[in-house]
């Protein structure tokens, strides 16, 4: 009887230490929320390399394939793959919704003789919050301007955004050890809000 | 049976005290001569910190190799020909003592002049650097070094001066004192370094001192925590390549670099074309935004091969080396630093925590990187 | 190849930029790529929940002197304030109230205390299109994790009773609670969420809150009769005392704006 609880407890003890999320400790964690910045600012200039239409070919395909590949993989929700999307919603009233890689790419092939993206040195990330999936949430939000215009250099299309993307902080079992904890950081979907015209359009 | 005791109990304390004495006759010196212009209108509050940052420095390497450390400071009234010839004097040197000169203030050079090191501009004399090196090496120290952080041009003019963000510097706390070991103790000959070549003009910081004394130490601190292996040659190529990182953003005409001169062969290292310093290296003219991009990504494709495993992986860090923040592939890191080159400041390569695999190239890289500040 | 050859080949390759430390134009990298400071909205805007909590308690903390700071918490365009040519409302009146009372300084929001939302979602049932009224709350578990959940769902008129073949796909599907920072993002993980399993289960943990009027809906988005479109209103619910604020996204061009309050209740004493 004394063999089988002594197997029983050590059986729960491993259990436990396979499926324990001990809390993050918050210097850390804000370890993690300064690393987001930073690939917050890494998305804002592959965003402005993409629409630069003076850039190669080469340059930009390459900052496409940067900026998809901060985002998570593709996922399976009831039998459906599903991907990270931009949700765009304009001040008239419509919205509209793409897979973040179909949106870069698009961008790229936007039909204006030159495009104009004005990032803003003022993104900013919410601290970092536990969910019930295990995984740590926080919100990133920054500001841009996009003017795209015609050869002769006049204004066809100008919006100034707030873009607010979900980051998630994913526990990465392959580097937890033995009192060590490591996150790998994601951004999921991201909602576009367009704050006013931009001035003079 | 007294007699026995009281015998014992004198010939134990003979004993301890012989023991004790022969420490102090064997104990190794490290002396440190020390000459700044700390007087000087423009330059003397940069000689100040110099002067405080390099004392603090050398105080801690000597007291980490257990060597005994003598400062000799020249600066003030003792700051002159006289006052550096003075200290020279009083150092009593052994064979297996340490010599350690450093200057910091104005130097010259002239077109008659046939040393590529500076002279060193004591107000109403001179001196020259290679000089004062030659008389130290008479000295017969086991290890001389000399530097001099100074102008290096064509006429007595204004040193650059220029704003930017202290570096970090300072001798880690680390118990490992292995690296010094291999820099300080295991050193036979002499070195002469200057912070600019003949022609140039070195920068300082007007309250955080000297550019290149500021890499210096720097290069120091960082290889005493970060490496395993190290050598005067990539030390000092290290500290080269963070000062033309400090310099950037300078116009071509102000920029200067730094020059040695070592009597001594380079130590062999395990893959010396894989060292620390040209890791940083290519790492650091990757992220260069001076050069166009389809540069830097031949360089990224090429260098890669050289360098890097094909599976290999960077482990980066915030502030702990040991707790990493993100894994990233070999390929993907090279091409993001490419492309966010504008964002990037520098990166600090810690070899102690990469891997090197077979063929000298690197599984594993750990390291920092150091974004620019707003 | 030795690194010696590697660099030699390198130096071999013509390109005249890195010959130069005389730094050749910034072409490649700099052109319309420009970042600019932040404008003075941007760095004033209440961005996040935490913020508008963080904010919040340090103008109580700093008691009268907080006055203004506190005023500056509402939307400054709400109609029902006083301006030229404007008489004050009862609003007003119980936003002064409510001022005179945060300055005692006596009650803070906590940063991890409950929240609710109501969310107005556009769907079309039958085609035609409609609003439908989504109640969540905020909770943590015993391990600190936290998760909004349904708590209750408003009828939509022109869904009939429908309460009948689908419980077996209800009682199947596992509640898995929705994340921490949706309120941030609009509620696109509920949006994504419900047009994914086509069901309120998945967010609905409380067997309770599965009143008449969610089994309706749940019928409905089972069958495939209501189709979600997209959130129309976002309104956050928090505590300070015995008074309730609602809290509304401003997104606009200045300091006033971002997650403001845009109506005040006091819970003891209904709005008459």
């Amino acid at each position: 009887m004394l063999k089988y609880t002594s197997l029983l407890f050590l059986t729960m003890l491993c259990i436990g230490r396979l499926h324990a999320q001990p809390e993050m400790d918050r210097k850390r964690l804000a370890e993690f929320e300064k690393l987001t910045q930073q690939r917050v600012n890494d998305l804002q200039l592959y965003i402005s390399l993409i629409a630069d239409k003076s850039l190669s070919t080469e340059q930009r395909e390459q900052a496409v394939e940067l900026a998809v590949s901060l985002f998570e993989k593709d996922y399976m929700v009831n039998g459906k793959r599903r991907s990270p999307y931009v949700q765009i919603s304009r001040r008239n009233g419509t919205i509209s919704s793409v897979p973040v890689r179909i949106y870069f790419k698009n961008l790229m092939h936007v039909k204006f003789d030159k495009v104009e993206i004005t990032y803003y040195d003022a993104a900013v990330v919410s601290e970092f919050e536990k969910g019930t999936d295990g995984n740590y949430h926080a919100t990133a939000t920054y500001y841009q301007q996009f003017k795209g215009m015609d050869q002769k250099g006049n204004l066809v299309y100008g919006s100034r955004d707030r873009k607010d993307i979900r980051v998630t902080a994913q526990s990465a079992a392959v580097y937890a050890e033995a009192g060590k904890e490591d996150l790998k950081i994601f951004f999921g979907d991201i909602t576009v809000r367009d704050t006013v015209p931009i001035p003079g359009f | 049976m007294i007699r026995f005791l009281q015998c014992n109990f004198r010939c134990s304390w003979l004993l301890v005290i012989i023991l004790w004495f022969s420490q102090m006759c064997h104990a190794q010196s490290f002396y440190a001569v020390l000459v700044a212009d700390t007087r000087d209108a423009s330059l003397g509050a940069s000689c100040e910190k110099d002067l405080e940052e390099m004392s603090g420095t050398l105080r801690n390497i000597s007291k980490k190799i257990k060597y005994d450390y003598q400062e000799l400071i020249c600066s003030q009234d003792k700051f002159g020909r006289g006052g550096i010839q003075e200290a020279i004097s009083k150092i009593q040197c052994k064979p297996e003592d340490i010599i350690f000169f450093y200057y910091t203030g104005h130097g010259i050079n002239t077109p008659a002049e046939k040393s590529n090191f500076p002279i060193l501009y004591l107000k109403d004399e001179t001196l020259e650097l290679e000089t004062v090196h030659r008389l130290l090496k008479e000295k017969k120290p086991r290890f001389c070094l000399t530097l001099g952080d100074c102008c290096n041009n064509l006429f007595a003019g204004r040193r650059s001066m220029r704003a930017a963000t202290p570096v970090l510097k300072g001798i880690g706390v680390t118990q490992d004192t292995k690296i010094l070991h291999t820099l300080f103790v295991e050193a036979h000959g002499d070195l002469l370094i200057s912070s600019a070549k003949k022609g140039e003009r070195a920068t300082a910081h007007p309250n955080d001192g000297s550019f290149y004394s500021n890499t210096w130490m720097q290069a120091v601190a960082y290889a005493e925590k970060h490496n395993s292996h190290v050598s005067w040659e990539t030390l000092l190529a290290d500290a080269e390549n963070r000062l033309q990182e400090s310099l950037k953003s300078l116009p071509d005409s102000l920029k200067h670099h730094s020059q040695w001169v070592r009597s001594f062969p380079e130590t062999a290292l395990p893959c010396p074309g894989t060292s620390f310093a040209e890791i940083n290296r290519f790492l650091n003219v990757l992220a260069d935004e001076k050069l166009g991009f389809n540069e830097r990504n031949k360089l990224r494709t090429l260098g890669q091969k050289g360098f890097f495993g094909p599976t290999a992986q960077v482990s980066i860090y915030m502030s702990d080396p040991e707790k990493p923040v993100e894994t990233q592939p070999i390929d993907h890191f090279l091409k993001r630093i490419v492309n966010t080159a504008p964002l990037i400041d520098e990166f600090n390569f810690v070899e102690r925590l990469s891997n090197l695999g077979q063929g000298c190239t690197y599984d594993l890289v750990t390291l920092q990187e150091i974004r620019k500040t707003k | 190849m030795t690194m010696n050859r590697l660099w030699l080949l390198v130096l071999c390759i013509p390109f005249s930029e890195l010959a130069a430390q005389h730094a050749g134009p910034q072409t490649n990298i700099k052109t319309g790529v420009e970042k600019h400071p932040p404008e003075r909205f941007m760095n004033g805007q209440i961005k996040h929940l935490g913020d508008f909590i963080d904010r919040f308690n340090e103008v109580v903390k700093a008691g009268t002197e907080g006055q203004a700071a506190l005023r500056s918490l509402f939307n400054e365009d709400d109609l029902r304030f006083p301006a030229h040519g404007r008489m004050a409302q009862p609003y007003a009146r119980q936003v002064d109230a409510f001022i005179e009372w945060a300055m005692t300084g006596k009650t803070l929001i906590p940063k991890r205390g409950v929240m609710r939302a109501v969310v107005g979602i556009k769907v079309s049932y039958e085609e035609v299109v409609d609003t439908l009224k989504v109640h969540l709350r905020k909770d943590y578990t015993s391990d600190s994790a936290a998760y909004w959940h349904i708590t209750k769902v408003d009828n939509l008129l022109r869904i009939r009773d429908e309460v009948k073949k689908n419980r077996a796909k209800e009682a199947s599907v596992q509640p898995s609670g929705l994340p921490p920072n949706a309120s941030e993002v609009s509620f696109l993980p509920l949006l994504r969420g419900l047009d994914d399993y086509r069901s309120l289960a998945p967010f609905t943990p409380c067997l309770a809150c599965r009143d008449t009027a969610w089994q309706k809906v749940e019928s409905a988005l089972q069958d495939g009769k209501l189709t979600i479109e997209n959130v129309v209103s976002n309104r956050i619910y928090l505590t300070a005392g015995c008074w309730e604020m609602e809290l509304s996204e401003f997104i606009r061009e200045k300091e006033n704006s971002g997650w403001l309050i845009s109506d005040l209740f006091e819970k003891n004493n209904p709005v008459k």
